[in-house]
């Protein structure tokens, strides 16, 4: 009698765990088949990616890249790109690739990226791709990052030529040369001198409305566990002090994760907060009077900014949408 | 006449190693409060101890550094007195709630807590946690069973659940991999970010929990007798043991809630304090929620230091310190034999 009970319960705690397996399943299925569904309202628009001016490129290009070399007789039309920034190069040199790694997630691509985007399929994670979708959407070329993928490159390159770029730990230097890099892959090697001229150009003429840029600022994500700074060798970092701002926090580490305590030592003058999340940890440190005893804080220079703009899309387009945003809270 | 010295210092003994153990938490903590990313003087120290002042300085030491420090204390006493009741309840000296799914069950309650129901307060994080802990506590009941001599199923049955609900915990997190950066970091185990919130939140169960156990004491001497001479006593050892088991769960769920998985501390601290005052439990309850207390206080002050000014959570100390300790403690078993 005991021993029948004991089955029944036994049975109905595996059912329930079971259930919950299932349904956290069940909601990644959903967001994958809405990433997906994007994409199926059309066909893919392969003629998008060519252009006319690709007719001037002649002979294969060949690029040395992180992991090896690849050499492309044509230009490529069916782009695979695995990180926004990618995405962000590509638009800005007007082709639009065929599969993106937008983790799921359509609105992570900030405005401007996605309003020019177009059609595309979602092939997942940035750090689990689906290898067997990219493989079906028969791609002619796929950009991967060095940290992400290095451990999939063999499969990759088995798909599709594959370039390699660090991306991940590039800082805004390091961002526009591997724009060039992607420029010259797609045969737009003159166009992307121009844009790079265009760019900096519109970079100046911004710049030059911040009267006083003898601060310190520090970019920040924050979620509901923990502060994150972007030190100047991190990607929104160096591009702060690119524009002639200071870094408060003068350390190697790119993305250091700092407590209350050393957010006050470390003391910025200017903060802007890249939230991911609705509730975050600022939420309950803005409760202690250590808040206030912070410089950007007494000087109502804290600043909420768009998380998306400022660290995912790492582009000539997010970038200049940083420029954008410091102007209109920094600007005269 | 020399039994009554004897008896005299058997009674000495275990006070002053109470007084030892005490002083030894005193210094850590004095030195929690004193060492951090901000330089303090002692003069300050002394000042913001007693309210006098509130600069920059003045408000590190009221507002985060005692908070932090008495979280630590409160919950590594709740983890210590948890992991002693389930080596009770269990009868088996390598059992902890860790092991034994509880903690995995309260992580992945409060992971589906920041993940599905953004902004949750502390009070409703907790009684999430428990909800899990109760889950994983069930879940090894009735893979293990309730027969007797059940002590090797159950272990195994714990680290099973255990690795089950981690993974779900983990497949949680890599699914949201944006919404929860730093839980990796939580998932270790930290009291970097408490503050009075967290105290005040998780006190309450530390003072009940305790209490609750002193009250019980007479009942769990009952769980050292073998299972037959308990039950010819006339005990209701299922009932003796389904207290423990809700004690366990609000203890370490509590403290799973506020500071994440801590590590090893439930399994080792019950076994040094038994060895330094012995099996009794009057003495041993109280000696091992101050040892663990003490012990959490000293090894979050390590943490501080190992990749300075940056924070590294303390279940990185515990883990590396309790690794090894088990490996002994389960060759020690297996000699005993």
């Amino acid at each position: 009698m005991m021993r029948y009970h004991h089955n029944k319960v036994l049975s109905f705690l595996i059912i329930g765990v079971i259930a919950l397996a299932l349904s956290a399943c069940g909601s990644t299925a959903t967001n994958t088949s809405g990433g997906e569904s994007t994409s199926s309202q059309s066909s893919p628009n392969t003629s998008s990616a060519a252009d006319t001016s690709t007719a001037a490129v002649s002979g294969p290009i060949e690029i040395k890249h992180e992991l090896g070399t690849i050499k492309l007789d044509k230009v490529p039309q069916r782009i695979v790109v695995m990180e926004f920034s990618y995405t962000d190069a590509l638009i800005k040199l007007g082709v639009h690739p065929i599969g993106v790694a937008d983790d799921s997630d359509p609105a992570l691509f900030m405005d401007a990226v996605r309003e020019k985007l177009g059609d595309y399929t979602s092939i997942g994670s940035r750090y689990e791709p689906n290898i067997e979708l990219i493989s079906s959407l028969q791609p002619d070329l796929i950009i991967a990052d060095l940290n992400h993928h290095k451990s999939v490159y063999d499969q990759l390159n088995g798909i599709a030529p594959t370039l390699v770029l660090n991306d991940h730990q590039a800082d805004y230097n390091g961002m526009l040369s591997n724009f060039s890099v992607i420029a010259k892959a797609v045969g737009k090697e003159a166009e992307s001198k121009q844009l790079i001229q265009e760019h900096e150009g519109k970079i100046k003429a911004l710049q030059e409305k911040i009267v006083n840029r003898d601060l310190t600022v520090l970019p920040a994500v924050v979620n509901p566990k923990g502060f994150f700074a972007h030190s100047s060798h991190s990607y929104s970092g160096s591009f702060i002090t690119a524009l002639g701002f200071k870094d408060p926090v003068t350390d190697e580490v790119p993305y250091p994760q700092l407590s209350l305590e050393q957010l006050v030592e470390t003391n910025p003058q200017v903060l802007f907060l890249l939230p991911a999340g609705d509730k975050t940890i600022v939420g309950e440190w803005e409760k202690n009077p250590l808040w206030q005893k912070i410089d950007a804080v007494k000087n109502n220079r804290v600043f909420t900014v768009d998380r998306k703009d400022w660290a995912l899309s790492r582009g000539l387009i997010g970038s200049e949408k940083i420029v954008d945003d410091i102007v209109k809270y920094l600007g005269e | 006449m020399p039994n009554t010295i004897r008896t005299e210092k058997q009674k000495l003994y275990p006070f002053l190693l109470f007084l030892f153990t005490f002083i030894l938490m005193l210094v850590s903590m004095i030195s929690n409060l004193k060492w951090g990313q901000a330089h303090i003087s002692w003069r300050v120290l002394y000042e913001a101890l007693t309210y006098q002042g509130d600069s920059k300085e003045h408000l590190y030491i009221q507002t985060l550094r005692l908070p932090r420090t008495l979280t630590a204390f409160v919950v590594g006493a709740q983890l210590a007195v948890a992991g002693l009741l389930t080596q009770l309840i269990t009868r088996n000296p390598l059992a902890s709630p860790h092991i034994f799914g509880i903690n995995a069950g309260a992580s992945l309650a409060v992971v589906s807590g920041l993940v599905f129901f953004a902004g949750l307060s502390f009070i409703q994080s907790i009684f999430l946690a428990f909800i899990g802990a109760a889950l994983g506590a069930l879940l090894v009941w009735a893979l293990a069973g309730t027969e007797q001599k059940q002590y090797v199923r159950l272990a195994l049955a714990g680290i099973a659940v255990h690795f089950l609900l981690s993974s779900l915990t983990e497949g949680l997190i890599i699914l949201n991999q944006h919404a929860t950066d730093s839980m990796m970091f939580w998932l270790v185990g930290s009291v970097s970010n408490a503050a009075w919130g967290e105290f005040g939140a998780i006190w309450p169960f530390t003072v009940f929990g305790l209490l609750a156990t002193i009250c019980l004491l007479p009942s769990f001497k009952l769980l050292l007798l073998d299972d037959s001479v308990a039950a010819g006593l006339g005990s209701r050892i299922h009932i003796t043991r389904l207290m423990g088991v809700l004690l366990v769960i609000v203890l370490s769920g509590s403290a799973v809630a506020i500071c994440g998985p801590i590590a090893f501390l439930c399994l080792i601290v019950p076994h040094i304090a038994g060895s330094l005052i012995g099996r009794k439990l009057p003495l041993l309850v109280p000696y091992t929620a101050l040892l663990g207390g003490c012990l959490l206080i000293a090894a979050d002050f390590i943490s501080k230091f190992i990749a300075f000014p940056f924070e590294s959570p303390v279940g990185i100390i515990t883990a590396a310190v309790g690794g090894p300790f088990f490996i002994y403690l389960a060759r020690k078993q297996r000699r005993g034999r």
